[in-house]
């Protein structure tokens, strides 16, 4: 494994401030959170186009489209996944830290070692569950039960991969937390 | 007793600091896995969750409220109001609860209300002689309004755990969004009729009143556009948010000519994060109400209630007293996605009309944004106006007494949250 490690002041408060300690494998893996994020942006800009379609067809050509709600459901389920990542690499998903926000040193690189460690147990088992989701649906044939009747693996694929880069992303924090630990 | 275990094992999780998704799903994966001894569901009970075609309306308004607020097309609003009411008694607190109220109609958020409306609204308050505790309680009580008043986020999620209809519910939310800033409005004004070191404005005139709201036009007319469509009955949330999005993308592009191709990939990039942020929550509370539905969890809930020979209105006044205490230390999305799966069945069991329960517990949400010591709104405003915590809090206080009750008659006159939906044709 290539590890470059950059190492800043962040010792003081026990753990490295967002981005300021990250190996090289952890800089990668961020970076394919960034362009899946990228790539989930486009989709939210797909759905808004998709929806305004769907408004413009019923009730200006009187024409309704059927499948687009079904569509935007697999939609959301990508732009969610395929968002996740990144929002744990910028440390902008919610948390209750009434009691965890004063701490520092050891304590406060505890907490978040716990914290990515939970993320990943979460990731990595909603990654194994997603694996026997789309293996099911690929080998039966399972399709949508709507007007698009698509193979559901393809939207179940998103789960999957969106829950694999969490995994990744989160595991590599930690391997950083522990490097950063026994640096200092 | 199993209730308060995992409870007790799911606010352990959250408080040792979690993403609130990862305490969630991981209490429901150990709930699962005892229970079922597989992970196998996990999976699809999340893809069941996120693959709905009804919240593409929740990534739709955070991408119409990030372009009018990127465009600076609400920049104007505070001034607007001002203008308006500005000149009477209070009218400083007056015109911020306006300018809060129209903000939460284009926003749906609280926290932006809050943050955008209380960047113009502290300087102009305490230059006019306004306490720093009051002015603070004024902004971080406002800003409440944004979950209550429709296109509400949070709305919308309860909507698609409750399966309630989101067009009853943003049309029920009305009435007391607009009786709650009325509420504050008037003690706004009882607070400047005591306190004569509070100055007002000048009358400014007719014609510079009409050019103020003028500068604020495109924002005034979001909410009839938004708004109008799902009232008639002629949109569905998801399309009025589009029709939202293309009005405030027009806005932006033709009329403020400040919107260009890079705005739109940041907004675009912005709303993906807001949107997986909150349906990272959403997932995480699929597991938990699968988690809890195979331990019977809610039907042994339902039971014990019945045994216990709770009317209805008893029952739901201890589920209020529950969240307001759950309000002070967990965040609002949570405490929608936590206790509506578990205490459904038994709303439905009482015929407890979901609508008005939904606006019930919106008003109680809108207490845990004020009340510490996990209050959004006060950290907002602390963090805006680089104030004492405990000086917000004070300021908050009379607000939480005005929210409670309203909550108090909401609960007591349903019409307050129903009449609308009614008259609007949603059979309720």
């Amino acid at each position: 494994m290539n590890i470059d490690l950059q190492q800043n002041e962040g010792g003081a408060s026990g753990v490295p401030s967002n981005g300021e300690y990250e190996s090289l494998l952890t800089r990668w893996i961020g970076w394919l959170a960034f362009v899946a994020s990228v790539f989930s942006a486009f989709l939210v800009v797909v759905t808004l186009g998709i929806t305004g379609f769907s408004v413009f067809r019923r009730y200006v050509l009187g024409r309704p489209v059927t499948w687009t709600d079904e569509l935007s459901g697999f939609l959301v389920v990508a732009i969610v996944m395929l968002g996740a990542a990144e929002v744990l690499r910028r440390g902008e998903h919610v948390s209750v830290d009434i009691l965890t926000a004063k701490l520092s040193g050891t304590k406060k690189w505890f907490v978040e070692f716990w914290s990515n460690i939970s993320v990943a147990i979460v990731a990595g088992v909603l990654s194994l569950s997603a694996i026997n989701s789309v293996q099911f649906s690929y080998n039966i044939g399972v399709y949508s039960d709507g007007y698009l009747e698509a193979p559901l693996w393809i939207p179940q694929l998103f789960l999957l991969a969106g829950a694999v880069l969490l995994l990744l992303l989160a595991l590599a924090r930690s391997v950083d937390l522990i490097l950063f630990r026994m640096s200092n | 007793m199993l209730t308060f275990i995992i409870l007790a094992l799911l606010i352990l999780m959250l408080l040792t600091g979690m993403p609130i998704f990862a305490g969630l799903a991981l209490t429901s994966i150990v709930v699962t896995v005892i229970a079922e001894g597989s992970i196998s569901s996990i999976a699809d009970t999340v893809f069941a969750k996120l693959d709905n075609g009804l919240l593409t309306a929740i990534p739709m308004f955070a991408f119409m409220a990030h372009v009018m607020i990127r465009s600076k097309v609400v920049d104007d609003l505070y001034d607007a109001a001002n203008a308006m009411v500005g000149h009477f008694k209070g009218g400083l607190g007056v015109a911020t609860v306006l300018a809060c109220t129209i903000f939460a109609a284009i926003s749906g958020s609280s926290v932006a209300t809050a943050l955008t409306i209380g960047s113009s609204a502290i300087p102009q308050m305490k230059r006019f002689g306004y306490r720093d505790s009051d002015t603070y309680g004024v902004i971080a009580a406002g800003g409440t309004l944004g979950i209550l008043i429709p296109p509400s986020g949070p709305l919308i999620l309860y909507a698609i755990v409750s399966e309630a209809s989101i067009g009853a519910l943003f049309i029920a939310g009305l009435i007391p969004g607009i009786m709650m800033a009325l509420l504050f409005a008037f003690y706004c004004m009882g607070q400047a009729y005591f306190r004569p070191e509070i100055r007002d404005n000048d009358w400014i005139g007719f014609r510079a009143c009409a050019r103020a709201m003028g500068k604020s036009i495109w924002s005034l007319l979001m909410p009839p556009i938004v708004l109008g469509g799902i009232y008639m009955g002629v949109f569905t949330a998801s399309e009025a948010a589009a029709i939202g999005c293309i009005y405030a993308l027009m806005v932006g592009v033709l009329v403020y000519r400040n919107f260009g191709w890079k705005d739109l990939a940041q907004t675009a990039h912005e709303t993906v994060r807001t949107t997986a942020m909150l349906f990272m929550i959403l997932a995480a509370a699929a597991m938990f109400g699968h988690a809890v539905t195979i331990i019977r969890l809610p039907i042994e809930l339902m039971e014990s209630v019945t045994a216990m020979g709770l009317s209805p209105m008893a029952f739901i006044i201890a589920i209020m007293l529950v969240i307001f205490v759950l309000g002070m230390f967990l965040e609002t999305i949570a405490i929608i996605l936590i206790t509506t799966p578990i205490v459904l069945p038994a709303l439905m069991q009482f015929d407890v009309n979901l609508v008005w329960y939904g606006i019930l517990l919106m008003i109680n949400l809108e207490l845990a944004l004020i009340t510490p010591p996990v209050g959004m709104n006060l950290f907002v405003i602390k963090g805006i106006a680089q104030a004492p915590l405990a000086e917000v809090i004070r300021g908050a206080l009379p607000y939480v007494l005005i929210l409670i009750f309203g909550l108090i008659a909401v609960l007591l006159f349903k019409p307050l949250a129903l009449w609308l939906p009614e008259l609007a044709g949603f059979g309720l």
